[in-house]
């Protein structure tokens, strides 16, 4: 195939016929001319069959953060090569400086570098490298079809970990953990119910602490430290539904829901919790269970990455089925889904009454402040359009309303918060039951 | 152009590949054009006029008789006496013409000045020609022809090469004259510059003009100054049309009713459309259309030679480094879809009464709420706390919370506000989602 140099050169030809006697002659010798070169230069253009690809860099990325992969160009052809690459991801990829020039001479191998910003968590894959050799002259080159360059591509995909916002929270709630972990010295004992360790008393001790029998044996004062209950379960049932689909400010609500998880995952693995992770529309969508305290926490983010909302009514059997079936002591199950009549009411209170005799339920909900906005007319200048909009909205926050009451009749804690403090409100109802030992 | 080294190599190639083409359009501009009407006209004082030299043979006692056209030429010697045409643009004489032009008889002479070798082609002779040179140059005469005697003169920009018809070779071959098939005596000048008058005094221009035209006591001027057309032919039908017939078989019984030598002023037949043409645009059905005939073939040349480039430049731009990358959306579902769903059924359905209904059920148990009223107390208690409180009359306070259907949109926002607002007054909550019940942990 030719370049734009190629048609430069035509163009050049052009004043010629004008200039010259036999015109019709000069302008087959120019275009004879430009043609013999272009074929020339075409034979000349390495052979593309003879470039070997190799990638390497980053496996996984944060979303938001900046990835990069290096992707090393080889040239097996005795000749020189001239060449030019596009390194192709999907759009979501944020690929830049995707286009590359490389001169290789015989033998040698280049390294040219891709920057990839994701717009997206998942997998976000590197489709295609489609290479172009020129010729020395620059007026055509060598170009093989999609499928060929797709063949030759090395496979490599880059896991986007989904955002997680609420990571600075961490600090603050691992501080409160280690309080009533009987680690930090407060007023009042260790808190928790598992019986630690005895240890020397010190001034600032609750005196209800000492154990006198045990003071009475060694000759000194020794307090009795408390330690929380370890080595719970917690569940985290994510409800990858239609639901999840609604924004809630820019993002969707199974975003919010991920980070809240996520905060949750972390504060009980530091707990010595063993969390696992279910995520359910009409299908199981992940699951993570068993393996190692180190392992799992990797293994959970990774899976989370991969969750996109389906527009599908979740199917909640599945989760009791899942839950149910397993031959394990109680767990704290946390649904993350929405205070919807329709899902609640016909998909997760049939079944509710099994799972809160087995388990402890909580179900976390991110809230939509457009319907209360909604529900709230102007003082002066309301439309009859916003009368029926916001009699619609009452509607929904009172169908909530009755949802709530409904699953605080059956024992489920219900998490009802806006999208600020979801995360950290749903962290603080698991300590809270950790504190109290009602896990 | 980022590269220093690549622009120094370059610049100096590119101004100099700039100057060239400036030259050349300058050049080309420059070059007197046979379809100007001064050009070698007889009667033009300008630069490329003739005048000096159709008075210079007036003086010497030639009847200079000028023709706008080649018919009324050839009609002018047709007597059989003995005459010089000249030819100032055979470029722009119909190429059926040309022949007839050179095969007149032999008492006459034809001077052509500057044909070139597709006009000789056409004329039916075969003279190859050299050049053109960029300018005219003035050799010595070398030869012992009559109006050799003028000594060098500007007359050698295109070169004959008349070979095969035993020639007088003046000035490097810038002159040829010779008698084709023992027709008229045809002389071929390779330059216009010893017509011209600007250049009249150079050299020996003035007097090979004169030696040329003044072998003869009569001098036919053909001053032609536009491409001449196809003579008209006259249809004469033989045979009844036939509607059914394409109109292009018309052709075939047009007739014409003058023939080679028949006399000037009739119209001769119409050329063969094939095997005359020089390989190019004068060839085929475009060669013989009147819009091919307007340009000359250069420019035609130029406009394919551009079209390529064009269709070049599509074809380097057409294909892709690789194709885009098509990748499903995520999907996601606006805010309060399913709550402006159906505040778009309420509004389309006209249903102010529900509307209101639910509003005012909502401001109820807000109410309720903030007085600690168990949630099913009826409206008449409720509206007599509210009347305590507010000082409103009970009987609005009901009309508020209870009222029934309105009629109009307007009826509907004033009461719909109004009870909102009674609930703002009240529970002194100005936003909904300030509301302390809201978003708490149960």
């Amino acid at each position: 195939m030719v370049t734009r140099r190629f048609a430069l050169l035509l163009a050049l030809g052009v004043p010629l016929p004008a200039l010259l006697p036999s015109p019709w002659l000069l302008t087959l010798a120019v275009l004879g001319l430009a043609s013999g070169a272009a074929v020339l230069d075409v034979l000349v253009a390495a052979p593309l069959t003879g470039v070997t690809l190799r990638r390497e860099g980053d496996e996984t990325v944060w979303l938001g953060d900046t990835a990069t992969t290096t992707l090393t160009v080889g040239n097996t052809a005795r000749r020189p090569m001239w060449l030019r690459l596009r390194d192709r991801w999907v759009p979501s990829a944020g690929a830049d400086h995707t286009e590359h020039r490389l001169n290789l001479l015989g033998g040698e191998e280049q390294r040219v570098t891709t920057t990839l910003t994701p717009t997206r968590h998942g997998d976000r894959a590197a489709v295609r490298v489609t290479l172009r050799s020129y010729g020395p002259l620059g007026l055509a080159y060598r170009q093989r079809s999609q499928r060929w360059n797709g063949a030759v591509t090395p496979k490599w995909s880059l896991r986007v970990l989904p955002r997680f916002p609420s990571r600075r929270l961490l600090p603050e709630k691992l501080a409160k953990l280690r309080i009533f972990d009987g680690a930090v010295v407060t007023r009042g004992r260790g808190q928790g119910t598992e019986f630690d360790v005895l240890r020397e008393y010190v001034i600032g001790d609750d005196v209800r602490s000492i154990d006198w029998r045990a003071s009475a044996r060694t000759h000194d004062v020794v307090v009795r430290t408390w330690r929380p209950e370890r080595d719970r379960r917690v569940v985290c049932v994510l409800d990858t539904g239609r639901t999840s689909a609604a924004r809630i400010g820019d993002e969707p609500r199974l975003d919010a829901a991920i980070d809240a998880a996520l905060l949750l995952a972390v504060l009980a693995s530091k707990a010595d919790d063993r969390v696992d992770m279910l995520a359910v529309d009409t299908a199981v969508r992940a699951k993570v269970e068993g393996g190692g305290h180190r392992t799992r926490l990797p293994r959970l983010i990774s899976s989370m990455a991969a969750l996109e909302p389906a527009l599908v009514e979740t199917d909640f059997g599945l989760v009791a089925g899942d839950l149910l079936r397993r031959d394990h002591k109680r767990a704290l199950v946390v649904i993350f889904s929405a205070l919807d009549a329709a899902p609640i009411v016909e998909g997760l209170l049939p079944i509710l009454s099994r799972l809160t005799t087995k388990h402890r339920v909580v179900l976390a909900s991110v809230r939509d402040p457009e319907t209360a906005r909604l529900a709230h007319l102007p003082g002066t200048g309301a439309t009859a359009e916003e009368v029926h909009l916001a009699a619609a909205a009452e509607l929904a926050l009172a169908e909530r309303d009755r949802v709530r009451a409904l699953l605080g009749q059956q024992g489920v804690i219900v998490v009802d918060e806006p999208r600020e403090t979801f995360a950290s409100k749903v962290s603080d109802v698991y300590l809270m039951l950790k504190a109290a030992g009602r896990l | 152009m980022k590269n220093p080294r690549r622009l120094r190599l370059v610049a100096p190639l590119a101004a100099v590949l700039a100057l060239a083409t400036f030259t050349g359009i300058v050049h080309a501009v420059e070059q007197p054009d046979p379809t100007d009407a001064a050009f070698l006209s007889p009667t033009s004082d300008e630069g490329e006029g003739a005048r000096l030299l159709a008075d210079g043979l007036a003086r010497e006692g030639i009847v200079v008789d000028v023709r706008r056209t080649t018919p009324e030429a050839l009609d002018a010697v047709g007597s059989g006496e003995a005459a010089t045409v000249f030819v100032t643009a055979p470029a722009l004489v119909y190429r059926a013409y040309l022949e007839r032009l050179v095969t007149l008889p032999a008492q006459v002479r034809v001077v052509m000045v500057a044909p070139t070798e597709s006009d000789l082609r056409q004329a039916g002779l075969d003279v190859p020609v050299g050049g053109p040179r960029w300018t005219a140059a003035a050799p010595p005469p070398g030869c012992a022809a009559g109006f050799a005697d003028a000594g060098p003169a500007a007359a050698l920009r295109r070169t004959y090469d008349a070979g095969a018809y035993e020639p007088v070779v003046c000035y490097g071959g810038g002159v040829a004259e010779f008698q084709a098939r023992g027709y008229a005596e045809l002389t071929l000048v390779g330059a216009a510059d010893p017509f011209r008058n600007d250049r009249a005094d150079e050299h020996g221009n003035r007097r090979l003009a004169l030696g040329l035209l003044s072998r003869t006591p009569r001098v036919v001027w053909l001053d032609l100054h536009e491409r001449e057309r196809a003579p008209r032919p006259t249809p004469t039908p033989t045979r009844p049309a036939d509607p059914g017939e394409p109109e292009d078989e018309g052709y075939e019984d047009w007739t014409d009713d003058g023939g080679r030598g028949d006399g000037p002023g009739q119209p001769t037949p119409a050329p063969a459309p094939d095997g005359e043409g020089d390989g190019g645009s004068q060839g085929g059905a475009l060669g013989d259309s009147a819009l091919a005939q307007a340009f000359p073939p250069a420019v035609w040349a130029t406009l394919a030679l551009l079209v390529l480039a064009a269709v070049a430049l599509v074809l380097a731009s057409a294909r892709r480094l690789g194709a885009p990358v098509a990748e499903p959306l995520p999907v996601r579902v606006r805010a309060a879809e399913t709550v402006r769903g159906l505040g778009g059924l309420y509004r389309r359905a006209g249903a102010r009464g529900t509307s209101l209904a639910t509003v005012q059920s909502a401001a109820r148990a807000r109410l309720l709420d903030h007085f600690g009223l168990p949630p099913d107390t009826p409206i008449d208690p409720l509206a007599a706390r509210v009347a305590a409180y507010t000082g409103v009359p009970e009987d609005d306070v009901r009309h508020l919370l209870g009222g029934g259907v309105e009629d109009s949109d307007e009826e509907l926002v004033r009461a719909a506000t109004a009870v909102q607002d009674l609930v703002r007054h009240v529970t002194g909550q100005q936003n909904w989602q300030q509301a302390p019940d809201e978003g708490n942990v149960t």
